[in-house]
């Protein structure tokens, strides 16, 4: 069986190369539609860099649905995936976070992007205010000290 | 399954070579190399959409980059299409000898903690909305309509100042725009509802209208247009010398929609017509007068406890579970909101001798554990704003946003 499986090879932007099953490049539409029109055995993603890659690959294996005899136990139920996923994700920086997000938008893999963009929302939710935020997603505030007094100010209920 | 890396320069598939100019140090103690900002708007506007409405407060002090996505329609499109829409709550304020109504949202605070630390954000409104206070509000996805109105205390009680004008608030930018304006003047003791695609507004108008078409006018939200047209549902009877409020109550139940005066009516949409509730459902009439709302299908009341109301015995039965409220006070003013299956309910408490008040809400999750049987769980609840005493209208709405 093992031999049957159609390998193809994937070469990030710093030529990190990475042998995968068919079904896992197909979780990507990009890599799809990629791999039907040009049947090379080797596919190179110039946006993408082997770092990035890898936890791409990573992801896709996790993920690929898989169809075996008899449900073997390679096929990952919901709740384990899910488990699996929240892994993933905890063990991440947020640079990586970005990253995959631009990765899994560029190679268009739903799930990967649904699941990171996630992250970053649940990251905002958990920071108590906007400085926080800024802090922990690296942003500086564009806003002049007058700007910000305003429009902290803003929509306020004066009483008292 | 498997998968082989193989990087050229001496470097493992397992340790994929640092391309990024970083410091190298732990995930833990890293700084971000790149921010945010490096993402295209779609892809942050994609991040943003997935955050509850309640923090956009919050997120448009970030930066000004956040706040024009946050103020930007394609944020609700996004919403929508990620199915991350919300029922937000819309608190509408009056208080005696203040001509102003006021408009709050729901937001959460900066420092919170899991049960705590909702507030309210008042929404801007153009002065010339001002002068009609006292509005009858009903939502319409992520619109609130703003019926009528009047300035009830400003002029005496026989000449009341009544208004046709209706505007619209667009809840997602907070904008307002003027919708077509009513055919009849009315205050805020009309009753408006969406049924059907249209909303139904009775009552609050002179009395001269009662038991004519034009106690009742219907807007038709698809081609914004009023009409009269329906049989007056005749639930005030001829001069009714005792009645002090001519109140009207209306809600949709089981696909038919209900209106409450001194006696009840419901109009159903098949026969086009109106039918006298007579002595049938009279408890629902009962509930009607209280403070109520209807959520997934059941009607809830507030009498004394929670109730909710058996069809099929006309009879209000009480929800069980719900524990942990302060005890209500008969004079509190109270409303009561689906949001989205789920029950806001708010009240007011006079406190320090009416030097202040203060407006709470809370949120109770509900479960209808068989026929005859809903348990309800408070989730939170909170003191929302710290107000002047005398409140004089709390009203409430939910909106889709």
């Amino acid at each position: 069986m093992e031999n049957e499986k159609k390998m193809i090879t994937l070469k990030s932007s710093d030529d990190v190369t990475f042998e995968v099953e068919e079904a896992v490049v197909l979780e990507s539409q990009f890599l799809s539609h990629l791999v039907q029109d040009c049947p090379a055995p080797e596919h190179k993603i110039k946006e993408v860099t082997g770092k990035i890659l890898s936890k791409v690959v990573e992801y896709c294996e996790k993920h690929v649905v898989v169809v075996v005899d008899g449900g073997d136990s390679s096929s990952s139920s919901g709740d384990d995936l899910k488990k699996w996923d929240d892994k993933f994700i905890k063990e991440m920086d947020l640079s990586t976070v970005y990253d995959l997000i631009a990765a899994a938008n560029y190679l268009n893999i739903q799930a990967l992007l649904d699941l990171m963009c996630q992250r970053v929302a649940d990251v905002i939710t958990a920071c108590k205010d906007h400085k926080e935020i800024r802090e922990t997603l690296g942003i500086v505030s564009d806003y002049t000290a007058e700007e910000e007094a305003e429009v902290l100010k803003e929509n306020e209920w004066a009483f008292d | 399954m498997s998968s082989k890396a193989r990087s050229p320069p001496a470097t493992s598939g397992n340790d994929p070579p640092q391309n990024k100019k970083t410091k190298p140090s732990s995930p833990e103690t890293e700084q971000t190399s790149i921010s945010i900002s490096s993402l295209p708007d779609d892809l942050l506007l994609n991040c943003l959409a997935r955050v509850s409405r309640l923090y956009y407060h919050i997120l448009s002090r970030v930066s000004k980059r956040f706040r024009s996505i946050i103020a930007s329609p394609e944020l609700y499109a996004t919403r929508s299409r990620l199915n991350r829409t919300e029922k937000c709550l819309y608190l509408y304020l009056s208080f005696r000898r203040d001509p102003e109504a006021y408009l709050f949202t729901l937001t959460r605070l900066p420092s919170r903690n899991e049960s705590c630390g909702y507030s309210l954000e008042t929404v801007p409104s153009p002065k010339s909305l001002l002068h009609a206070e006292s509005s009858t509000l009903v939502a319409v996805g992520s619109d609130i309509y703003k019926i009528g109105g009047g300035h009830n205390f400003k002029c005496k009680f026989w000449k009341r100042d009544y208004s046709s004008s209706v505007s619209v608030l667009d809840c997602r930018t907070h904008t307002w725009r003027q919708a077509p304006s009513m055919g009849v003047e009315r205050d805020s003791s009309s009753t408006a509802t969406l049924f059907d695609g249209k909303i139904y507004v009775g009552g609050g108008c002179d009395e001269k209208y009662f038991s004519t078409l034009k106690f009742m006018e219907v807007f038709d939200l698809e081609t914004q247009t009023w009409g009269f047209g329906l049989r007056d549902p005749c639930v005030f009877r001829w001069s009714e010398d005792y009645r002090v409020k001519p109140f009207v109550k209306s809600f949709v139940l089981e696909g038919k929609l209900y209106i409450f005066g001194d006696n009840g009516s419901v109009y159903n949409p098949e026969d086009n017509r109106w039918w006298d509730l007579g002595w049938d459902n009279v408890r629902m009439s009962w509930a009607a007068r209280e403070c109520h709302c209807v959520i997934d299908h059941v009607l809830y009341c507030w009498d004394k406890t929670f109730k909710w109301y058996d069809f099929k015995t006309d009879i209000l039965k009480e929800v069980n579970g719900i524990e942990g409220l302060p005890d209500l006070g008969e004079k509190c003013k109270k409303a009561m909101v689906d949001l989205g299956g789920k029950m806001g309910f708010l009240w007011n408490e006079d406190l320090d001798n009416g030097e202040y008040c203060r407006i709470w809400c809370a949120e109770i999750r509900l479960e209808k554990r068989s026929a005859d049987e809903i348990w309800g769980k408070v989730e939170w609840f909170d003191s929302l704003l710290r107000t002047y005493p005398s409140c004089s209208m709390l009203d409430v709405v939910s909106v889709s946003v």
